[in-house]
């Protein structure tokens, strides 16, 4: 197995078991590529360190913060995202952008001349998921609560390097 | 005045299309910094489909200025928007109740000329098409 296919299939689960965001922002990172034959301590992919900062600024937006009557943005939606990355991305899968919503939650968004993805945590277990494939502008919207593989399969094929 | 917007049992504006606020007139859109995003390839940074989220308030719309309201009251279009790093979309009312939005007056204690548009909820297909309708007045710190 090569290096390319072996981060392709790594998987990041150690520090979704943090409970809090403020305990996973802090969480120490190690992540196993046993398919490599080798642990490294202390790799973690450029998008964790970008979703990290992006929570530390919107976790302290409070009620009205835009002056347009949006809630607080809810820490359980955010770190549910954050769990939604890890059993989504791979190692080099290009950090999204990530939007405050009026109600609380967060919009991921990834867009590139190819597709747009778009992942809207509501709050936990409620994600609403949607691509735009700009070929053909075939447009889908699927509703998520645990379970990511599609919008994995997704993002690994578009919006890794 | 206006006439006054339906309420529920509570006191809450209710969704609806407001007469007075014609297919032909305006609203706009507060965008912050907050609302942008990255194109990968490109590092263009443009105003997400986010931007165009319903608040969380009881029958909560997206909020709007009414423009033609505003400039009727003699004051700048963008006059609501106080942060210097705040940008603006304007959409034709009309055009959002053709795509089956509603557009009415949600007057708020510092600003008459306030409104919602209801109807866009949870997902991103009816925020993108809203996002369709936008043009830009002025930039938010950071989009291209």
């Amino acid at each position: 197995m090569s290096t390319a296919q072996a981060l392709d299939q790594w998987s990041w689960s150690d520090s979704i078991a943090a409970q809090t965001i403020d305990a996973a922002l802090r969480a120490p990172m190690a992540v196993s590529t046993s398919m490599l034959g080798r642990t490294d301590v202390g790799f973690v992919p450029e998008w964790v360190n970008v979703f990290q900062q992006r929570i530390a600024e919107l976790h302290g937006l409070r009620r009205d913060w835009d002056g347009r009557g949006s809630a607080a943005v809810r820490p359980d939606a955010l770190f549910f995202a954050y769990s939604v990355l890890g059993q989504s991305m791979a190692p080099a899968t290009v950090a999204p952008s990530v939007i405050p919503l009026g109600h609380g939650g967060v919009q991921m968004v990834w867009s590139s001349a190819d597709a747009d993805v778009e992942v809207e945590v509501v709050q936990p277990n409620e994600v609403i998921i949607y691509h735009l494939d700009k070929a053909s502008g075939t447009e889908r919207e699927w509703h998520a609560a645990t379970e990511f593989s599609d919008l994995s399969t997704l993002l690994r094929a578009v919006f890794t390097r | 005045m206006p006439a006054d917007p339906p309420r529920d049992a509570a006191g809450n504006i209710e969704p609806h299309n407001h007469a007075e606020i014609l297919d032909a007139h305006h609203v706009i859109r507060h965008i912050t910094p907050d609302d942008l995003c990255e194109e990968a390839d490109t590092g263009i940074t443009r105003v997400s489909s986010g931007a165009y989220s319903e608040s969380s308030d009881v029958n909560g719309g997206m909020s709007v200025d009414i423009e033609e309201w505003v400039l009727a009251a003699n004051l700048d279009a963008l006059h609501y928007i106080r942060d210097p790093s705040y940008g603006a979309t304007r959409l034709n009312v009309g055009a959002l109740r053709k795509a089956g939005f509603k557009v009415g007056w949600d007057p708020l204690p510092h600003n008459p000329h306030h409104g919602a548009v209801w109807g866009i909820g949870n997902g991103s297909k009816r925020k993108r098409r809203v996002a369709k309708l936008a043009t830009t007045i002025r930039k938010a710190m950071g989009e291209d």
